[in-house]
């Protein structure tokens, strides 16, 4: 098999290439995994076509073509969260990272399917149907950016845009063998990204390399005057430091996070991709974390209480038409939320709401937000001793569909993982590290604010010296 | 803090967040919830005495920017406006509040 295509490459391809392909990869894969919920063909093809005749390059990402995850708005077609409430929601503007990606030349090929309004770890709870994991249609591809991370993974895109809020960038891409980035938070505009948990959302890129990923980063990075949590902190030559050795690293390895909640093949794995990162010439230094432990309650109380105002906006009125019975306004409202929600979505609507509520909002909201300023401080101490964290980005492999689907907070403990770097506001990667049971298994590298450089380096690294992304899943009989 | 959550209180903050709930999805929503705070209930052990809530996620002070009106270079009033199913004089028509 040849190498898979990646967006910096030596072999000379047109942009119509490119989208031709992604086109052929989406009839062939998108009857086995649902990846997209929409697909520009005929857009993507006149792109092409006009990136292909233009006689100067547009940018970075000239006739690159893109997959976006659906709670990103973009003014091609629909933008609806994967759920029903925004089942007829056009967006009239683009969001700020898809101004970006467009100005560098850029083509948006789709909207990646995904869980409803980002809640979830699986991809099952988009209200469009689940996306399935490409090495195994039986099992989930992660979530909630389960179609950004399974595009990429089956060749479908080239790239794509998802969110990680708690994991759900990293965890699909763990489980599909691509490289999965959530910034730091700041680092990236959230405008025109629907919010599920806004201190913590961030938007995350899929890839099959580093190095493309890094590509990516540039070109999305920096402050926005329309997003007033983004940061002014100045964007770091990403593409420049892969390559680096890697020699005067220290690499924490934080024994909780290959405790007994993760399977044992999987620490294995991961923990041969750690030993490799020290045959490089990295040093390896045993941490202690243990707080990680608080991370899960601390991550979810917060997250549902945040998404609880949040989801307020979804009146059934402003966003698109939908069909409604009532009699007065209040009964409209009653109505359109009862019926156009899923059940993960009111269920966070009414816990978030309760832990909020007087009497009840010191023991759970601001108990969460003080263990939140500790998780904050463990980190810090630690980023004292090593330059990166190393570990797992989950509890185990990807998982058949159905399985924790009725089980609302074992399906939150496939996060256990990834939530303490978005408590703490850490950019962290998952870098393809091999396979248990012939399913794919992702390193986590974790670095301190602002320092994706530091995860590109090592990560990079560690690619180039097993090769991991050359594999490829073969499409189903 | 008891993780217990009664379908009354959940009935409370159905009503409050807009969800037009039946009986029996309220009273599954109690059990579910309930057993999630159950198991979070684990935080409330955790010595937080002096430490501050983390209310303050970015370190950036005071961003502003000048109280003018800024040009239709994202999109217009009017276009914002075509996405609700009834207008009327530039306003969004809903059902009467009052019965």
């Amino acid at each position: 098999m040849a190498d898979p295509q990646t967006i910096l490459s030596d072999k000379k391809v047109t942009s119509q290439e490119l989208v031709e392909q992604s086109l052929e990869n989406i009839k062939a894969w998108e009857p086995s995994i649902h990846a997209f919920l929409e697909v520009f063909e005929e857009d993507a093809r006149t792109q092409a076509k006009q990136a292909d005749s233009s006689k100067k390059k547009k940018g970075k990402l000239h006739g690159i073509p893109i997959a976006i995850k659906d709670l990103i708005v973009t003014k091609e077609g629909h933008t609806t969260a994967a759920s029903k409430i925004l089942e007829n929601f056009q967006s009239p503007y683009d969001a700020t990272v898809i101004a970006r990606l467009k100005k560098e030349g850029a083509i948006i090929i789709g909207k990646a399917n995904c869980d409803e309004f980002a809640m979830g770890s699986s991809n099952e709870y988009s209200a469009y149907g689940p996306t399935r994991n490409p090495w195994d249609t039986s099992r989930v591809p992660g979530g909630s950016s389960g179609g950004t991370a399974a595009a990429v993974a089956s060749g479908e895109s080239l790239a794509a845009l998802g969110t990680d809020t708690g994991g759900s960038v990293r965890l699909p891409a763990s489980l599909t063998n691509v490289v999965g980035l959530k910034p730091t938070y700041g680092r990236i505009s959230r405008f025109g990204v629907i919010q599920y948990a806004g201190s913590f959302d961030q938007v995350g890129i899929c890839t099959r390399t580093v190095k493309d990923n890094a590509l990516l980063l540039e070109v999305l990075a920096g402050q926005d005057e329309y997003d007033a949590t983004s940061s002014r902190e100045p964007v770091r030559d990403y593409i420049g430091v892969c390559g680096k050795n890697i020699q005067d690293l220290t690499i924490g390895i934080p024994k909780e996070f290959f405790g007994k909640d993760v399977d044992a093949e999987v620490a294995e794995t991961v923990l041969a991709a750690v030993k490799e990162l020290e045959k490089l010439g990295a040093k390896l230094q045993e941490i202690s974390l243990p707080l990680m432990y608080a991370a899960i309650p601390t991550y979810y109380l917060l997250v549902k209480a945040e998404v609880s105002s949040n989801l307020a906006r979804y009146d059934g009125l402003v966003y698109g038409k939908l069909s409604v019975d009532a009699k007065n306004l209040r009964e409209h409202y009653l109505e359109s939320r009862a019926k156009y929600f899923g059940s993960e979505v009111k269920r966070a609507i009414l816990m978030g709401s309760y832990t909020l509520s007087a009497g009840y909002v010191d023991a759970w909201y601001k108990q969460a937000s003080r263990v939140r300023t500790l998780i904050r401080r463990e980190f810090e101490s630690a980023f004292k001793k090593v330059d990166i964290i190393a570990g797992p980005v989950s509890p185990e492999v990807a998982f058949p569909l159905g399985s924790k689907a009725d089980d609302p907070l074992k399906m939150y403990l496939a996060d256990l993982l990834t939530v303490s770097q978005a408590v703490a506001g850490l950019p962290a990667i998952s870098i393809p590290a091999g396979f248990a049971s012939s399913l794919p298994v992702g390193m986590q590298l974790t670095a301190p604010h602002f320092r994706e450089d530091l995860l590109f380096q090592v990560g990079h690294a560690y690619e180039q010296s097993q090769n991991w992304w050359q594999k490829q899943p073969s499409l189903p009989q | 803090m008891s993780a217990q959550v009664t379908p009354e209180e959940v009935k409370k903050v159905a009503h409050l967040g807009r969800l037009g709930l039946s009986e029996e999805e309220l009273s599954r929503a109690a059990q579910q919830i309930s057993s999630i705070l159950d198991h979070f209930s684990q935080i409330q052990k955790i010595d937080t005495k002096g430490v501050p809530t983390s209310d303050d996620v970015t370190g950036l002070k005071n961003v502003t920017r000048e109280d003018e009106a800024k040009p239709d270079d994202l999109c217009t009033a009017q276009e914002l406006l075509e996405r609700a199913p009834e207008t009327q004089n530039g306003q969004i028509k809903v059902k009467a509040i009052f019965e």
